[in-house]
């Protein structure tokens, strides 16, 4: 049975320094949420990291907050893993439009500065820490879901590099992204099934790249289906290892299951509640304290991950375990507005049915992307031993 | 204390607990006997005074070195009021009162049953009947916090002629639980304790102290689940092998997890302002991981785990009373849950970030 402690740590003053400081700065770029004001639009993609706006997240660049953790010999900031969970909270608490950058920032670039030709790096991080540069994630098929290993998106050696052919899907924010890192098969699988895989950065204004957009059932445009035809790619632009794709992709997905985003998402939900709710009901105010222990316990377990990631620790059961309660907890936020308030949700004429309409909708997805519950469930059993 | 206290700290305690806490000592136990040299031996070894300031003769630790001690009368389900007595010291040395041997019975007030504190001259006289105390016919102090004239008082009273065991019973785990009369009892020492301790104090201690109690003996079932499904064979195979089994031990593990960081949470925030909120925080947690992971431990067992012969009832019984003993779960989230709403959306993010500042 491994060990799944989470140490809990608290923010050192640098670290609440920063906080005000992005407060400050939040509070100007946009205005801070208003009790029963209705923000329409804009509220839905509070806390989800939905909203992009490419214009913000060169703001962002310019405060040296993007890439905050990797050296500054690449445009980073050489920042604590703490600092930069510090930011991150704060950005999504406040409901800033970090879509377009999110991913380069918190997966890529980190994946790049370890893995990448020292041209690629120079080339690009800077970029991706100004805010301009975005790039996606490309792992899912329409075959292979859960079941990741079974992809059949391929790539064949060519002169200079590789030929790309194949199809992703569910490919998030990939209408504004610059590149995708893909993971693709480029030999046999072997008895493990997870040998023959391997990562690449593929430009997506390349000759033979073909985006379809899909839409979700809210009807916006959120995914890409991604079809690569004959794509040339340069054999710099193979990330890490050939046939490494797998152990480099598993350790990309445990360091980020338990960030700040895997509790927030229902936050704008959460504090619309708070507003509408009578202290002197006792139905209200049993469920919502049931809901502030619940997200109190979860943000002291995800800021002990982040403490672990500082010092080293390999967090990954520890993250599993975050990113289950985390998702679990924001599915419960709009479960129990329903079950606590009398809301006919078709006028939606106020911030909290207009929240309430939209996380509905979309919490089924909280437990899907980032690796299923199911799947989920799974690592943990394996890491107390009985799998 | 540094944190190699704490370790050293529960180094000792498992050493002891392991080798001395086994199935014939806790049935012994619930035959209503008192395992008076196992008492002997963690007093000796200093665990009841871990909470006690060195000059008091205790150990100066704070409640992150008295987690571990907590933490093992769970996990090793010890039928001994070694949380009660620790968190009865740390109250009267806190209020500047002696701290003397033996086992404390702790009381609160406004808890069940009705007790009347009167100050004539300068004495403090108690009548009433005190429910539910634990280990109360075993006490040989009994630690009282209370409210008189609107100040908030922690008394020490030693058992005597104006003090009776009215009826003697016990939780779900057959610890102890008595109720004790007071009749007119002058309190041997008082003092009033207003800017040194939460409201309540005996029942805030008390709910952190059966929380982390709780993570404990939670480990404890989790293990024995874990262990349990790898040996247990169904339909040809270990019974860990089906995902069903798989996915309820996962779940519990989260549960146990969560109930164990906001146990540690509490303690860590026991030295500052207002550690009300994260004690609830924890009662609320360790609440609902217990009844989660009772729940589940049985279910993995079987019928075998339904059975007084086998081992998993010391722990589950014990998540089941510990759950219910200083307020459950909905009694705590009702108070924290008004307390959000009143100060409204716009404050909770900062009351949220506030208390994870150093
Ligand atoms: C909002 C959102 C954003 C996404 N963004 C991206 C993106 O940017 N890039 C990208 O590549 N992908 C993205 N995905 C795709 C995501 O990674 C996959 O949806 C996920 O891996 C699950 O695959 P699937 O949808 O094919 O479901 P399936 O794998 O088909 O699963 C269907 C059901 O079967 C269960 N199941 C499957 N295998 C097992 C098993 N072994 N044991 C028990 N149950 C099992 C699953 O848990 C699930 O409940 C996104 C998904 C969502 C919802």
């Amino acid at each position: 049975m491994q060990d799944i402690s989470i140490r809990t740590c608290r923010f050192d003053e640098q670290c609440e320094a920063l906080r005000q400081e992005v407060r400050e700065f939040m509070a100007q770029e946009l205005p801070p949420r208003k009790k029963g004001a209705s923000e329409s639009g804009a509220v839905l993609s509070k806390g989800s990291a939905r909203g992009v706006d490419p214009e913000f997240s060169r703001k962002l660049g310019k405060r040296g907050w993007i890439g905050m953790a990797w050296s500054s010999q690449y445009g980073g900031h050489a920042r604590s893993p703490l600092e930069r969970y510090v930011l991150t909270e704060e950005l999504l608490a406040a409901g800033a439009p970090v879509g377009a950058h999110w991913i380069a920032d918190r997966q890529y670039g980190p994946l790049l500065v370890r893995y990448a030709s020292e041209n690629i790096k120079n080339d690009l991080l800077p970029r991706i820490a100004r805010g301009e540069l975005y790039i996606c994630v490309g792992m899912s098929e329409s075959d292979s879901g859960s079941d990741l290993a079974s992809l059949r998106t391929r790539a064949e050696r060519t002169k200079g590099g590789w030929l790309i052919n194949g199809r992703k899907t569910w490919n998030s924010a990939s209408q504004w992204s610059h590149y995708m890192v893909a993971l693709v098969r480029t030999g046999a699988a072997g008895e493990t099934r997870h040998g023959g895989l391997t990562q690449f950065l593929i430009d997506l204004k390349a000759p033979g790249v073909s985006l379809r957009p899909v839409r979700i059932l809210t009807g916006e445009h959120r995914w890409n289906e991604v079809t690569f035809d004959d794509v040339f790619v340069p054999d710099d632009h193979l990330i890490g290892e050939e046939g490494k794709g797998w152990a480099q992709v598993t350790t990309e997905l445990g360091f980020e299951r338990s960030g700040p985003e895997r509790y927030l998402s229902s936050l704008y939900l959460l504090l619309e509640m708070l507003d509408a709710a009578d202290p002197d009901n006792p139905r209200h105010a049993v469920a919502l304290g049931r809901l502030v222990a619940d997200m109190t316990t979860i943000r002291q377990m995800s800021i002990g991950v982040a403490g672990m990631l500082t010092r080293g620790e390999n967090p990954g059961l520890a993250a599993s375990v975050v990113k289950e309660l985390g998702t679990t907890f924001e599915q419960q936020i709009p479960e129990v507005a329903h079950e606590i308030f009398d809301m006919d949700l078709s006028a939606l004429e106020s911030p909290l049915e207009e929240m309430m309409s939209f996380l509905v909708q979309t919490a089924p997805s909280f437990s899907i992307r980032g690796g299923t519950r199911e799947i989920l469930r799974g690592i943990i059993a394996r890491g107390l031993g009985v799998r | 204390m540094m944190s190699s206290a704490r370790d050293m700290i529960a180094e000792s305690v498992k050493r002891i607990f392991e080798e001395r806490v086994d199935t014939k000592l806790q049935r012994d136990a619930e035959e209503g006997h008192w395992q008076a040299s196992l008492w002997k031996l963690v007093e000796e070894s200093g665990f009841t005074r871990v909470l006690t300031p060195e000059k008091l003769g205790g150990t100066g630790g704070g409640w992150t070195d008295a987690y571990p001690v907590m933490h093992a009368v769970g996990y090793w389900r010890v039928p001994l009021p070694i949380v009660e007595t620790m968190i009865g010291n740390d109250l009267l040395a806190r209020a500047g009162l002696d701290v003397n041997d033996g086992a404390v019975g702790l009381i609160q007030q406004d808890g069940q049953g009705s007790l009347n504190l009167a100050l004539e001259g300068k004495q403090l006289r108690v009548s009433g009947l005190a429910k539910s105390v634990p280990w109360g016919r075993n006490a040989q102090t009994f630690v009282l916090s209370g409210q008189v004239d609107g100040r908030q008082v922690i008394a020490r009273l030693n058992p005597g002629k104006q003090i009776a065991v009215h009826r003697e019973g016990h939780n779900m785990a057959k610890e102890h639980r008595d109720h004790i009369r007071f009749d007119g009892c002058a309190a041997e020492e008082f003092a009033y304790a207003d800017e040194l301790l939460t409201e309540e104090a005996v029942k805030t201690h008390g709910a952190l102290g059966r929380a982390i109690a709780i993570s404990g003996a939670a480990e404890s079932a989790l293990a024995q689940s874990v262990r349990y499904s790898t040996e247990r064979v169904q339909f040809g195979r270990a019974i860990a092998r089906f995902q069903a089994i798989q996915h309820m031990l996962a779940v519990f593990a989260c549960e146990t997890t969560s109930a164990v960081v906001a146990s540690e949470a509490a303690c860590d925030s026991m030295h500052k302002k207002n550690p009300r909120n994260q004690i609830a925080v924890a009662k609320i947690k360790a609440g609902q991981a217990a009844g989660v992971g009772a729940r589940i431990a049985h279910q993995v067992h079987g019928a075998f785990g339904m059975t007084y012969e086998h081992t998993l009832h010391f722990a589950t019984r014990r998540m089941w009373a510990w759950r219910s003993e200083y307020g459950s779960e909905s009694t705590w989230a009702e108070e924290i849950g008004a307390q959000a709403i009143r100060r409204g959306g716009e404050n909770f993010w900062a009351d949220v970030t506030a208390r994870s500042a150093a």
